[in-house]
């Protein structure tokens, strides 16, 4: 890595920790969130200077999501303008320092023990068809069962948030059409 | 491999910008002129005065600025500056003809990125001047993100896949003997939704609405409305700028230089668009998220298996 | 001249105009939107997006506060004018531009807001009844802290005060506005706060002088109260229709009013511009025919458009729709009946067949226009914002009949 690289990683590096730690210490749940974002868009880069252009694009691309989907949830939970509301970003404070503290030793300690490989040779041209190869080839079968897995986990989740089922949409012997929503959605449901 | 086209050193962004500033003003121009002509009949007799851009732009520069009560100002601002951003970081990698400002490998995905950093713009833009109309048009605008970026995923992944590349120099490339529109129309016309969508724009203008004040615009004024409408054009521009790339062939043409082909194509889709405007009621986002997920997201990932498979069988 | 002199003049050619409409005085707000579309300016969607305040005749005292507060959120250069007469409006326009293109002026508009005392910006107190000149007022923003949160919020505080019971003074209260409170049973089964938030008097394509308070979980309206403000005491308006000559083409223009202001909340622009148009022509006596004809293609327009139909279908529906095939007859007039489309539908027929003379109907029919406004609560409620403000953009109750004649109806 160059001095500017080096540079830049430090800085970005810097940026994650700051931002992560301003999500504990702003008052407003939108900062919150977006503090966090800002600091997962700057892991990002750090991937990116990685030269795993795509991860790192890719990581923006679903934290920044995330985050924005955070807000729906906002708003399904705590009504129309929290943002006034000065309030905590903590909670369970002792446990939650010593886990996070805990957590981080343990890791740092990974970080500096493990024995590192140095690089051998050069890396390929193209990375990112690399990165899908190796993740795709020979791990397929895990791609296959984790992904209907997840889709699966979400579903059932929803089903089991849901406050109305189809027996209340539809009826007791599901024939009621159109279903009973209190506004109707745009497929002529 | 470059993919065709030739990256340019990073002095050469202003210009970019510019270009693409071009284009926004191009459009504005036009919707302000498809405006003042003249409707129906009963119209002919008393044309209005023309409003023209420029006066338009001036008047946002002499407004004051005006902030509501307990406004998370900070907030506010960093999503009204992140529209034109996003949309200038777009341009960045979009090929204009022969050149483009940074080729990049991963290009698909990083327009892709962007487009989803939007949502966070325009929501920061309804969520940051604590006003109950602005918050309900950045959280519409949320509920049709969800509805339209799936399909708009789709859509970009199609091209993608046909091409073998994420470069967007690399899918031009691939369009030298056919483009893209032929053969994956439905991914084509879901892309212009989701840009449609990202720009707030049209159809998908709801976030805006005048039946909630303007939504995220209800409380912008001066300098502020001004980065907000312009960072709309400004998206559409870019979008139709990658409606081109993607689908259009983006350079390829006779006669004309690629620069010229390219910015005639995009003029195309943006004029479509704007022009489109005008015939189409706004889609009520309630009925649209279920049109989403429901129509939009199998017929595109239907078009993404048809493209899979060609590619595949070729 | 300046460059400064340049952009101003520039500006000013480009003003933004937010209407008010005192009920009674349609005809001044429709002379004042053509004005405006003359000048080549255009209607401003909100306080923040406006330049010219325009009130179209004198408002009540509770009103004045309303229009009071909008005042207090337009960001300056800003002008305040009240159109009283159709035939002023030109000249009261042209005043507005004179006001806006006079920099040392309004420079000092903005230096007095700007040194307004934290005291009198925080009370919400009921602010005095308003002179109707511009510039001249001394409270308030550039962080207006009485005024901005919204503008419908700040209307609630300051002419119901008595209403605030929902308010739970215990909460804390950034910048004097209080948060939204805990709500009981949401629709959606979700654990959503209340905020209210009234609609109205001032907000694009809206009737005059209606106010609906709404209770909102999210955008959607789980309660609705509607009330109408009016003009001054003293000030009542010139009853125009019904007693002229040719009541049934201004009966039509209203009609086109009423659609094109329908389409715009649906966002169709426009469509709804050329209504509008047609009104105009209605109102300049041009050729009825040509005039119906007009109103016809819209109509078969709007008729053949599957998206707005998609859009809409199934709001607000009233009785059976749209005629009941000899089913038993039911309560509803014939011209409220469906649902928005079909209520737009027919209000466009009746414009066409009040044009060709074959109007059915009366004048003003003050029944009617009280079953507009009394079937608006229940309509609405269970329905989101935008869902809402269609289905009161279909009902389109005139208030100044309903004001007129308080006896009618239930």
């Amino acid at each position: 890595m160059g001095v500017l690289s080096t540079v830049a990683f430090w800085v970005l590096a810097g940026v994650a920790v700051v931002f992560g730690a301003l999500v504990f210490r702003v008052d407003s749940m939108a900062r919150a969130t977006y503090c966090l974002a800002a600091s997962f868009v700057a892991v990002a880069v750090v991937l990116v200077l990685f030269r795993q252009d795509y991860l790192g694009v890719v990581t923006a691309l679903m934290m920044i999501m995330e985050m924005a989907i955070m807000a729906v949830y906002m708003v399904m939970f705590m009504g129309m303008n929290p943002a006034l509301m000065p309030m905590s970003m903590v909670h369970g404070r002792r446990t939650a320092l010593g886990l996070s503290v805990g957590l981080f030793v343990v890791l740092t300690v990974g970080v500096l023990l493990v024995p590192w490989p140095s690089r051998r040779g050069t890396p390929i041209a193209d990375v990112t068809r690399a990165l899908g190869e190796s993740i795709m080839g020979p791990k397929m079968l895990v791609m296959l069962t984790v992904s209907p897995v997840l889709f699966a986990t979400i579903v059932a989740a929803l089903v089991l948030a849901m406050p109305r089922g189809r027996y209340d949409r539809l009826g007791d012997d599901l024939r009621r059409r159109p279903p009973t929503d209190p506004q109707r959605g745009g497929v002529g449901r | 491999m470059t993919g065709g086209v030739t990256p340019l050193s990073a002095g050469w962004a202003p210009v970019v910008a510019l270009v693409l500033l071009a284009g926004a003003v191009v459009a504005a121009a036009l919707d302000a002129a498809l405006d003042s002509v003249p409707a129906g009949r009963a119209d002919r007799a008393r044309p209005g005065r023309r409003r023209t851009v420029t006066a338009a732009v001036a008047r946002l520069l002499r407004q004051r600025r005006r902030v509501p009560v307990a406004a998370d100002v900070l907030l506010w601002r960093i999503g009204v500056a992140a529209l034109p951003v996003a949309a200038l970081l777009m341009a960045a990698v979009l090929p204009l003809g022969r050149w483009t400002l940074v080729d990049w490998p991963v290009g698909v995905v990083w327009f892709n990125a962007v487009d989803v950093a939007v949502w966070a713009a325009v929501w920061l833009a309804g969520w940051g001047p604590n006003s109950a109309h602005a918050l309900i048009g950045g959280y519409r605008f949320l509920a049709q993100a969800l509805a339209y970026e799936l399909p708009l995923m789709f859509a970009l992944t199609a091209p993608a896949v046909a091409a073998g590349t994420l470069r967007i120099g690399g899918v031009v490339q691939a369009q030298q003997s056919l483009w893209f529109v032929v053969w994956m129309p439905v991914a084509f016309l879901a892309f212009c939704l989701g840009v449609a969508g990202f720009s707030v724009f049209g159809p998908l203008s709801a976030p805006a609405g005048s039946d909630i004040a303007g939504g995220v615009l209800a409380e912008a004024s001066g300098v502020d409305r001004l980065i907000v409408l312009a960072g709309r054009y400004l998206l559409l521009t870019a979008g139709s700028g990658f409606a081109a790339a993607l689908f259009l062939g983006g350079g390829a043409g006779p006669l004309l230089p690629a620069w010229a082909w390219m910015a005639l194509k995009t003029l195309a889709v943006l004029s479509a668009l704007v022009v489109l405007r005008r015939r189409l009621p706004v889609l009520r986002p309630d009925r649209f998220m279920e049109v989403g997920w429901l129509v939009l997201v199998p017929v595109t990932l239907l078009q993404l298996l048809v493209v899979s498979v060609v590619v595949v069988a070729r | 001249m300046g460059l400064s002199e340049r952009v101003t003049g520039a500006a000013v050619r480009a003003a933004s105009v937010l209407l008010v409409e005192v009920p009674g005085w349609a005809d001044t707000r429709v002379a004042v939107e053509r004005q405006v579309r003359c000048r080549g300016w255009r209607l401003a969607t909100s306080p923040a997006d406006a330049d010219v305040l325009a009130v179209c005749g004198r408002p009540g005292r509770e009103f004045a506060q309303a229009v009071q507060a909008v005042w207090m959120q337009l960001p300056g250069p800003r002008a305040r004018v009240l159109v009283d007469d159709v035939r002023d409006c030109a000249a009261v326009l042209e005043q507005a531009a004179t006001a806006l293109l006079d920099t040392p002026r309004q420079r000092a508009d903005a230096g007095s807001r700007g040194q307004a005392t934290d005291l009198e910006e925080s009370s919400l107190a009921p602010a005095p009844a308003p002179a109707e000149s511009d510039g001249n007022q001394n409270r308030s923003d550039h962080v207006d802290h009485s005024g901005d949160m919204d503008d419908m919020d700040d209307m609630d505080d300051m002419d119901d005060m008595d209403d605030s019971g929902d308010m739970n003074m215990d909460m804390p209260m950034p910048g004097g506005v209080p948060l939204a409170s805990g709500a009981q049973d949401d629709r959606d089964g979700l654990e959503m706060d209340e905020l209210t938030v009234p609609l109205g008097p001032v907000l694009p394509h809206w009737p005059a002088g209606l106010v609906v308070r709404c209770v909102l979980h999210g955008d959607v309206v789980v309660q609705a109260q509607v009330s109408t403000l009016g003009p001054a005491a003293d000030h009542a308006p010139k009853i125009m229709a019904g007693t002229t000559e040719g009541w049934q083409a201004r009966r039509a223009a209203a009609e086109c009013d009423s659609a094109a202001r329908f389409l715009a909340v649906a966002g169709w622009d426009h469509l709804s511009q050329r209504l509008r148009r047609v009104r105009d022509g209605i109102l300049d006596r041009a050729p009825l025919e040509d005039c119906a004809q007009e109103v016809a293609q819209v109509t078969r327009q709007v008729r053949r458009s599957r998206l707005l139909r998609w859009s809409v279908r199934g709001l607000g529906v009233l009785g059976r729709a749209p005629w009941p095939p000899g089913g038993v007859p039911d309560d509803v007039p014939a011209l409220l009946r469906g649902d928005v489309r079909d209520r737009l539908l027919t209000r466009l027929d009746h414009a066409r067949d009040l044009l060709l003379d074959r109007g059915a109907g009366e004048p003003a029919d003050p029944q009617l226009e009280r079953q507009r406004l009394d079937r608006l609560p229940e309509l609405v409620t269970g329905l989101d914002l935008a869902a809402a403000r269609l289905v009161v953009a279909s009902l389109d109750p005139d208030a100044s009949i309903v004001r007129r004649h308080p006896g009618a109806g239930s």
